[in-house]
């Protein structure tokens, strides 16, 4: 079973999420504070941290960006908010994923045990917003990582339309581990994309 | 001039330390009044030949006036008074010993007055605060000057002038000094309607979370027995709130990503389930858009009806040129081809729809298997 670390700082909710996944994955702790959180992903190395982009002191964005990519710690963002700031911040600051709170217990395992194995998790919506935040012509000078291939874009519009991995694989006639490079190149491209759209949020909350 | 225009509404005058000849009083007094400082120049030395009333003035408005935008105006007058009501024992000795060197020099009743009374209103100055800065020793100084002048120079002069440059000055003083409060004043009042519109919007917010949060709340403790109707309960207001507190106008427009949402919260609503619209680029609503709509409502309806799943996602691209809905659900799927004729839903009301739209429709589902509606103009 996958070891996770809960950082939220409504006890109530880490209570509720913590009985759904009861069974499915092994949670080694909780936090409530920014500070309580990267301590204990220090002392726990836990393979994925649930992670609540609001939160008094900095939130998610801020464990993640202190704890900055070491050991092989994933970080999956759960959160209340859909706002498309927010997903993008979480993201800049090195997420894998992005889910929200809604989500239900066997989707929310499923999600964890796929970042856990490196990959990148992809809701309809976040799918929804990078095609929408890619769209148009880039600019002339645009570099690669400020475009979406036509491939890439085909394996996110099928997420968008509520496929899972498998589905999306079997529907292009190509494997899982294919989808999952392009989704994986596409999280790359969204934290390092100079795409307008993309670098206002993340300017704006500090990132860049 | 370099620096930016003042206007009167700024409260008290700003020595203007770029347009100064002397320590900017003139400069100052020209832009916070906007007119020309030439004029104002004369007019001091006008006023200071005659009689020294300048001079005083001169000094009043150096210590009055700010040095720089920051510096605070010297608020509240009342709190100016009773400080140097304070002080008024002071003022008196003041008063009382200028008196008395006049009076051993020989001077007459028309030098004395001025005088004692410059001598202890600058006590009273200095005493109140302003004799801790430089500039206000310098005023202070400077306005005892001027009241010697006066006295000097009242002999001279009628009555008639005397009294008409006592009241200038008087007129000045007042202007410069309780000039902020009464702006203050004003000031005071525009932070009052702030504040009474800060508490209309509370009072707005507050209403607005009583009709809706707090009665689904209360809806939910009645209901806690049913699961079902209290998540829809609670995914109703938690849709709704979310549109408030993002202003998001989506549900309300004429688009159609607006009635693709009008459509899954009506379901939602309705049939218990969970409809995620997502949607990439807009269009309008025009009678082949709507026709879209509506029949991408029928294929959600249709999934809630029949589909037994939890969740439908629903996926929407738009542009100028082309629009798509996508209608998916994991739920029990058919075989499309054994739907009975008088299954007038997906026949009429989807597949025929977008054929009279110059559209397409396409269903693809198989038993076990979920089922996706594809739409497309």
């Amino acid at each position: 079973m996958k070891r996770v670390v809960l950082v939220d700082d409504h006890a109530l909710f880490r209570a509720g999420v913590r009985s759904e996944l009861e069974g499915r994955v092994e949670i080694v702790g909780e936090a409530g504070t920014v500070d309580e959180a990267v301590a204990l992903i220090e002392r726990t190395k836990p393979d994925v941290v649930l992670l609540d982009v609001h939160m008094p002191d900095g939130g998610g964005v801020a464990v993640a960006r202190r704890w900055g990519g070491r050991d092989d710690v994933r970080f999956l963002a759960l959160s209340v908010s859909d706002a498309p700031e927010d997903v993008i911040s979480v993201i800049r600051a090195g997420a894998r994923g992005y889910v929200t709170k809604t989500i239900d217990a066997e989707r929310l395992a499923d999600a964890i045990e796929r970042v856990a194995e490196g990959d990148a998790v992809f809701s309809p919506r976040l799918a929804g917003f990078v095609l929408d935040a890619f769209r148009g012509d880039a600019r002339s000078d645009a570099s690669d990582v400020d475009q979406l291939t036509p491939r890439e874009q085909e394996v996110l519009r099928l997420i968008a339309r509520g496929y899972l991995y498998k589905e999306v694989a079997h529907n292009l006639g190509i494997s899982a581990k294919t989808v999952e490079a392009h989704v994986t190149s596409v999280l790359r491209k969204l934290q390092f994309t100079n795409r307008h759209e993309l670098s206002r949020w993340a300017m704006e909350q500090g990132l860049d | 001039m370099s620096a930016p225009m003042a206007t009167a509404a700024d409260g008290i005058g700003v020595l203007d330390s770029k347009g100064r000849k002397l320590a900017g009083v003139c400069a100052g007094i020209a832009r916070h009044f906007d007119v020309s400082a030439k004029v104002v120049r004369i007019a001091f030395v006008v006023l200071a030949l005659a009689g020294g009333v300048g001079v005083a003035l001169y000094g009043l408005c150096f210590v009055v006036m700010r040095s720089t935008t920051t510096e605070p105006a010297i608020g509240d007058p009342t709190e100016v008074l009773r400080e140097a009501a304070a002080s008024w024992r002071e003022g008196l000795g003041a008063g009382v010993v200028a008196a008395a060197v006049v009076v051993a020099a020989g001077g007459g009743w028309s030098v004395l007055l001025p005088v004692a009374a410059g001598a202890g209103t600058a006590m009273v100055l200095w005493r109140s605060g302003l004799g801790i800065t430089h500039r206000g020793r310098i005023g202070a100084a400077l306005m005892v000057v001027g009241a010697v002048l006066v006295g000097s120079a009242a002999p001279r002069l009628g009555d008639l002038q005397s009294f008409a440059f006592a009241v200038i000055v008087l007129l000045a003083g007042s202007v410069l000094l309780f000039g902020p409060w009464w702006l203050g004043m004003a000031r005071a009042l525009t932070a009052e309607r702030t504040a009474r519109i800060r508490a209309q919007e509370r009072a707005e917010v507050a209403a607005h979370l009583h009709d809706s949060v707090l009665q689904t709340l209360a809806l939910i403790q009645r209901r806690a027995d049913d699961p079902a109707e209290v998540a829809q309960l609670a995914r109703r207001q938690e849709r709704d709130l979310r549109a408030w507190l993002n202003a998001d106008e989506t549900a309300a427009a004429d688009t159609l990503h607006g009635a693709l949402v009008r459509a899954a919260t009506e379901i939602e609503e309705g049939h218990g389930v969970e409809v995620e619209v997502v949607c990439v680029g807009d269009r309008p609503l025009d009678d082949d858009t709507a026709a879209l709509g509506a029949a991408a409502r029928e294929a959600i309806l249709n999934a809630a009806k029949f589909a037994g799943a939890g969740r439908i996602d629903v996926y929407a691209e738009a542009s100028a040129e082309r629009a798509e809905v996508f209608v998916r659900d994991r739920g029990a799927g058919f075989d499309p081809a054994a739907v009975p004729a008088d299954r007038r839903g997906v026949r009429e009301s989807i597949v025929g729809r977008m054929a009279r739209h110059g559209g397409r429709a396409e269903v693809r589902s198989q038993p076990g298997g979920g089922t996706e509606v594809e739409l497309s103009l």
